[in-house]
């Protein structure tokens, strides 16, 4: 079994860290029952693998509740929602009149961003109709929520925050389970897991399973690190996790100018994306290209820190719009290396031929004479003239 | 000199001599005095003024007349807007500087560098002192279009020399000159028509002269003329911006890349160009305007100057295109 269900705790008390934001939750309920919340729901917000689903199964469970959980990634319209919850009315009503039990339901609505206000029409306001009404006490999840799509949950729900755990934190927590396994693992070897585990606990149970089974920690937490291009390509556009976009650009940072060239190359060959989209995201690619280009220029490498959370925003943008990696070369490369190679070789040959000798900048020369001398030596650089025939009209 | 580079007119009738230069008498008769002065004394020389109009001609002309024939070998032409960055010029000018060998012409070796208005301030501040260090040795003469995108203190440190825009006479005296020694059939007409079409630009005249001639078989007409001369802007970006009109991203992106993509020809000169011709088009609203003044901007420290005019043409799609996407 996955030890990150095996060992999933069962009760508020067992979770490590974020008491804050437990306590939050259990006022919150309390207060919810009795109706003396002014929030009809509450929204847990931080990245994955901190115990934010745990928390909620966790609450259920301390207080004898049954979790509908509805994951955004299958239920993003208010017809799918409504269609869930209405079959689950049906089947409660069922088991009261066969057991005589009522049992109570908290929805969960988890992974939140993922629905997206404009397309995914009428998802969220279902969110909050839903727990406007006060029949159960709702509670939705959220990786990276969007202030601007997202406003009107920021403004009705509760919103709680959990954090990343501690490397201090995850110790204690793989202690517990070495324990319990009966494990004989080094002290040293969990240390070098809590390092590597960026505050993410499901990822530290992981690889203490895999340290379990004699996989040397590094060879696990390296498989994010020095992916060949393609491969990495792949797993981004395939993410639709903002951290998990965030920890791939991060372990690859030789690649950052190859990753940001084709997603340029397909954010403006996409035919899925609409065009106000589009022009929104090469704005942005626009911007990310300056700071690089200041950064190469400037040697100013304080950069870096914003521009692998640009890119992974960027990223994280596309593939929620549809506009995803198809293993293309893009297409600028395309023209430059092959539908115009002769005649940029040509080119190339020309002006060395020319040298110096010709008295003005390439850039004029390329401008205003190119024409007049393709007219003169069409023979000898025949794809460049043909070129320039096409290209100037003359 | 390449054989080959004959065949262009405007390097086979570039005057050798100062004597031969059209119509800048002023400049002309300076330089001769300054020449006939102690050489030893002669000063940076900063000439500005319109393209065309015998700048850097006149550059090579005085080199010619200070070191006669073997003048190759004591001259280092730089193109500011060629060369990458004030470092190399830096490097090029040092090393030239350093294998120092004495002419017994003059005690100085000569740097043309032209096109330097192109140049930041920073790069023409970095300027300055290169000037200084080598100053021992080297006369600068700088070349360009605007004096006032130079800053002050080089301008303070040369002789400046203004060319003024070539009047007709003497622009349609030379064009008639060449058309009798290559034997085209020019009425005055075209040379007219000609000398309009490039508005005393004489690098633009001789080129339009000979492309039209060629294409003729030596008896250019008018019309001719005319027919090339409605080509002055790339019909790749004509036919990009048809697209734009009609709201075709991709067919421009593409247009855009296959112009781009033979040549590295810089951004900047590519929308210089977009803008000239929507200006012609009276397509240049003040939105339109601002967006390409913004790109034209963020091309100076991009890295890839594709991914911007990528994004400037799905801008201007979204502005120009009468449907819109």
């Amino acid at each position: 079994m996955v030890w990150t269900e095996k060992h999933r705790p069962r009760s508020l008390n067992e979770i490590i860290g974020n008491e804050e934001a437990k306590l939050e939750l259990v006022r919150w309920l309390r207060n919810w029952e009795e109706g003396k919340s002014d929030f009809p729901g509450i929204l847990l917000v931080g990245p994955p693998g901190i115990g934010k689903t745990t928390a909620v199964h966790a609450l259920a469970n301390d207080f004898s509740y049954h979790v509908v959980e509805l994951n955004a990634s299958e239920y993003r319209t208010a017809e799918k929602i409504y269609e869930k919850l209405g079959s689950l009315g049906r089947s409660y009503t069922l088991e009261r009149y066969f057991t005589g039990r009522e049992r109570r339901i908290i929805v969960f609505f988890d992974e939140i961003d993922g629905i997206d206000p404009k397309e995914d029409r009428g998802g969220l306001d279902a969110v909050i109709e839903i727990a406007g009404k006060r029949d159960f006490p709702v509670v939705a999840a959220a990786n990276v929520p969007d202030p601007q799509k997202h406003k009107k949950l920021f403004e009705l729900f509760k919103v709680v925050e959990f954090r990343q755990l501690t490397p201090k934190h995850i110790i204690i927590l793989l202690k517990r389970i070495v324990e319990r396994e009966g494990l004989k693992i080094d002290y040293e070897i969990i240390k070098k897991i809590a390092e590597r585990a960026r505050g993410d606990a499901r990822l530290a149970i992981n690889m203490l399973q895999a340290a379990s089974l004699g996989i040397p920690v590094e060879s696990i937490s390296q498989s994010l690190e020095n992916l060949p291009l393609d491969e990495l390509l792949r797993r981004l556009s395939s993410s639709i996790s903002y951290y998990e976009i965030k920890q791939l650009i991060d372990a690859n940072s030789s690649l950052w100018e190859d990753v940001i060239y084709t997603y340029f190359d397909i954010i403006a060959r996409s035919p899925v994306l609409k065009f106000d989209a589009k022009i929104q995201l090469l704005d942005a690619l626009s911007k990310i290209d300056i700071y690089l280009g200041r950064m190469n220029k400037e040697r100013q490498f304080f950069y870096l820190r914003y521009l692998s959370h640009l890119i992974a925003w960027l990223i994280y943008n596309a593939n929620r719009s549809g506009a995803v990696y198809d293993g293309r070369i893009p297409e600028y490369r395309l023209y430059k290396f092959v539908f115009n190679r002769d005649a940029r070789e040509e080119f190339t040959e020309l002006s060395e031929a020319l040298g110096r000798s010709i008295h003005e900048s390439r850039r004029k020369f390329t401008l205003y004479t190119l024409p007049t001398f393709c007219k003169l030596v069409k023979r000898k650089y025949s794809k460049l003239c043909e070129w320039v025939k096409k290209v100037y009209g003359w | 000199m390449s054989t080959r580079l004959e065949l262009l007119w405007i390097e086979k009738y570039r005057p050798k001599k100062l004597d031969d230069i059209v119509d800048q008498e002023e400049v002309i008769q300076g330089l001769k005095n300054l020449l006939k002065g102690d050489i030893k004394e002669m000063p940076h020389l900063l000439f500005a003024g319109p393209p065309g109009t015998g700048k850097t001609t006149t550059a090579l002309a005085l080199a010619r007349e200070i070191y006669g024939g073997q003048w190759r070998d004591y001259v280092l032409e730089l193109n500011a807007s060629d060369e990458r960055g004030i470092n190399v010029i830096r490097e090029r000018v040092k090393i030239f500087a350093q294998y120092f060998t004495p002419s017994e012409k003059a005690p100085f070796k000569i740097v043309i560098l032209d096109e330097a208005d192109m140049m930041t301030s920073e790069a023409q501040t970095a300027l300055r002192r290169i000037m200084e260090i080598n100053a021992r040795v080297t006369r600068f003469i700088l070349i360009c279009n605007y004096i006032t995108r130079i800053i002050s203190p080089i301008q303070s440190r040369t002789a400046i020399f203004r060319f003024k825009r070539l009047p007709k006479e003497g622009a349609i005296q030379y064009l008639k000159m060449i058309c009798d020694s290559e034997g085209v059939e020019c009425s005055p007409d075209v040379l007219d028509k000609i000398y309009e079409a490039s508005l005393g630009d004489l690098r633009k005249a001789i080129n339009l002269l000979q492309s039209v001639s060629t294409v003729t078989g030596g008896k250019p007409t008018v019309k001719d003329v005319e027919s090339i001369v409605g080509k002055a802007t790339p019909e790749a970006i004509v036919k990009m911006i048809d697209a734009l009109r009609m709201g075709d991203f991709n067919s421009a992106r593409n247009l855009l890349f296959d112009f781009i993509s033979v040549s590295n020809l810089d951004g900047q000169e590519v929308i210089k160009l977009i803008f000239n011709e929507l200006m012609m088009r009276n397509l240049l609203q003040p939105e339109v305007a601002e967006v390409l003044a913004e790109y034209e901007y963020r091309i100076l420290t991009s890295a890839y100057y594709e991914i911007q005019l990528t994004a400037l043409l799905a801008k201007l799609s979204r502005l120009l295109g009468s449907r819109g996407q």
